[in-house]
């Protein structure tokens, strides 16, 4: 297998042979990144095809002391917040003065199945989603979600604990279902 | 960040999912979108890059025509042109070749017209075309056609433009027959007569006739002239007869072999524009039927190119073999006839412009050294020559990027127009085959 910055040479020459090759060896890996960022799994995959035109369009300006995984999750992110950004607007966080406090229970997230978490994930509102995935995901401070989603980082704080909230019912009623389900097995 | 957040983030770490075959098929259209985009931003630079060289490989392959006077039909009277010896060349006859070598070059009383019995009569083109001249100043009338630099209404006498012309006026002016397309009748005459005789010390005695003018490479069967060298250029025929003549016989090709590296463009999925580095060895082949010596060293003689007079060996005619190598430039559009798998089947038209770098005679003769002729110190070739190309190519696409062309190729020379209509333009031609290493642009 050829290295990565031999096959980025290809593909900078407009080899669609490399192309397809850089293509197959990253796709499954950014997938599950769009997934959670996308309200469907179309969705997602519309993220994740124009983050790929991206690539390839800026493979250029790719540095080689840089890691192209992490170069190329960046571009994911920008595409999946350019994609909802739309939502957002339509949809505008507002600071959510009075979270209900969630008595902190120990959950056991590994139970669950990939597409479970997922479709919890995508069940959240566009504005949580999203500054949860960059928060507790990507790892961003929320100054920075901030400046990244236009929003006051309180917004984004706010919007963060509602996305928190929302998943950890999601994740408590799945694992009452599991529970249930094995208690009558 | 608390324990739920941290196992989330583990819980994602790692996972895989594999899109849909929609989202490929979306990237790779986009791809290609964006090349044809490049392509049509391009095209109007290419395709102009296309017609122009399209229209001079056209221009050089099939010139118009520049109209040169032939010099045998006008300027050799027509009693030379009917001459016994042209009997004789097309009977191909030896035994008759030496009856009439008397009748021509001995025998002072042969009834063909000659008005100065006591000058000793000869091989030397000069002379015959003097003593014709003078014998039959009505057939003078053929030669003062419009064609002709003999300006016989200022009553100059034939003998006396002759005799009055410099050597270099004499070049191209008086071409010898071409009968058979071999030899000249006269040369063919002294050569019987002449071989294996040697002849040493020939000083100043190096007035070149033939076919060969300046800076005109005519390795063209079709056009090329018997070329010889009259040793002495006074009129004494009889010393010039009891002396030798050089000769040289009409090029012959043998063909290129070229091979090089190039990149191609396609203009659409038929038409491609494709330019290359290119080495090339011409060769052509010819005979000659002398030698000549420096210290040691014994080399074939090919008369265009001069050759050392001080010491000659005639010797039974032996073959040469020209070589003339070079590195060239080529532009050629391309329509592919045919596609099969990885194969492409081409036709192609188009410019080249060589720069020859060597130019080496070898003679077949045992114990002939190489001949290196120092292109700088010869008018015979022009270093650089620019030529219309066409061809057949099969080409091999070994990936995207890089491919292998083997094929046919037709090459015509350009030599410059003169204003001298006596001047010979030779325009030679080269069959060849080539193998190409090319690079695809955009692919």
């Amino acid at each position: 297998m050829i290295e990565d910055i031999e096959l980025i040479q290809k593909c900078i020459k407009g080899n669609l042979k490399a192309q397809r090759e850089l293509y197959d060896r990253y796709a499954a890996k950014l997938m599950p990144m769009a997934m959670r960022y996308a309200k469907s799994q179309e969705d997602a995959e519309d993220i994740l095809q124009d983050a790929f035109i991206k690539i390839f369009n800026s493979l250029e300006s790719f540095r080689k002391e840089a890691q192209f995984l992490t170069w190329m999750k960046r571009i994911v992110i920008n595409t999946a917040i350019n994609h909802n950004r739309k939502k957002l607007y339509q949809q505008p966080m507002l600071d959510i003065e009075k979270t209900p406090l969630h008595v902190e229970k120990e959950l056991v997230i590994s139970q669950l199945h990939f597409s479970e978490l997922m479709a919890m994930f995508q069940k959240l509102p566009v504005g949580c989603r999203t500054v949860f995935n960059l928060y507790a995901i990507e790892g961003y401070a929320h100054k920075e979600i901030a400046e990244m989603l236009e929003i006051s980082e309180g917004t984004s704080k706010s919007q963060f604990a509602r996305a928190r909230t929302l998943l950890k019912q999601m994740i408590e009623e799945a694992e009452r279902v599991i529970t249930s389900n094995v208690s009558m097995s | 960040m608390s324990n739920f957040e941290n196992d989330i983030k583990d819980f994602f770490e790692g996972a895989e999912f594999q899109p849909s075959d929609r989202v490929w098929k979306g990237v790779e259209a986009d791809l290609l979108a964006k090349k044809k985009k490049g392509l049509i931003i391009y095209w109007p630079y290419y395709s102009a890059a296309a017609a122009v060289v399209l229209a001079l490989g056209f221009l050089f392959l099939f010139p118009k025509e520049h109209k040169t006077a032939d010099p045998v039909n006008t300027t050799l009277p027509e009693q030379l042109r009917q001459s016994p010896a042209q009997s004789i060349i097309s009977d191909n006859d030896s035994s008759d070749v030496i009856n009439n070598v008397e009748d021509i070059v001995v025998d002072p009383s042969n009834g063909k017209g000659s008005g100065n019995a006591t000058q000793p009569e000869g091989g030397n083109y000069q002379q015959v075309l003097a003593q014709n001249g003078e014998a039959n100043e009505g057939a003078l009338g053929n030669v003062n056609n419009k064609h002709s630099e003999l300006n016989l209404a200022e009553e100059v006498s034939l003998k006396e433009m002759i005799a009055f012309a410099d050597k270099g006026g004499l070049n191209n002016r008086f071409e010898i027959p071409e009968l058979d397309g071999d030899i000249s009748p006269e040369l063919f005459v002294r050569r019987e007569v002449l071989k294996n005789t040697v002849a040493d010390n020939f000083n100043n005695e190096n007035s070149l006739f033939g076919g060969m003018g300046s800076n005109v490479f005519d390795a063209n069967p079709s056009s090329g002239a018997a070329l010889e060298s009259a040793a002495n250029n006074t009129f004494d025929a009889q010393q010039l007869a009891s002396r030798s003549v050089v000769a040289n016989g009409s090029d012959e090709q043998l063909g290129a072999l070229s091979f090089g590296m190039g990149m191609s463009f396609d203009l659409t999925d038929r038409w491609f524009l494709s330019g290359g580095l290119r080495y090339s060895e011409y060769r052509f082949s010819n005979y000659s039927n002398s030698y000549s010596e420096d210290g040691n060293l014994k080399y074939p003689i090919y008369q265009p190119v001069g050759f050392d007079e001080d010491r000659i060996v005639f010797v039974a005619d032996y073959n040469l073999t020209n070589t003339i190598k070079s590195g060239g430039l080529q532009a050629l559009v391309g329509y592919r006839v045919l596609s099969f798998g990885k194969f492409d089947v081409s036709a192609k038209i188009g410019v080249g412009l060589d720069y020859f770098f060597s130019y080496e005679i070898k003679g077949d003769l045992p114990g002939l050294s190489v001949r290196k002729v120092d292109l700088d110190e010869t008018n015979f070739v022009n270093r650089v020559n620019t030529s219309g190309i066409t061809g057949i190519d099969i080409s091999y696409r070994i990936n995207e990027q890089f491919g292998i062309n083997a094929g046919a190729t037709y090459q015509k020379f350009v030599q410059p127009v003169s204003e001298n209509e006596f001047e010979v333009t030779s325009r030679p031609s080269v069959l060849g085959f080539g193998l190409m290493l090319n690079y695809y642009l955009g692919k």
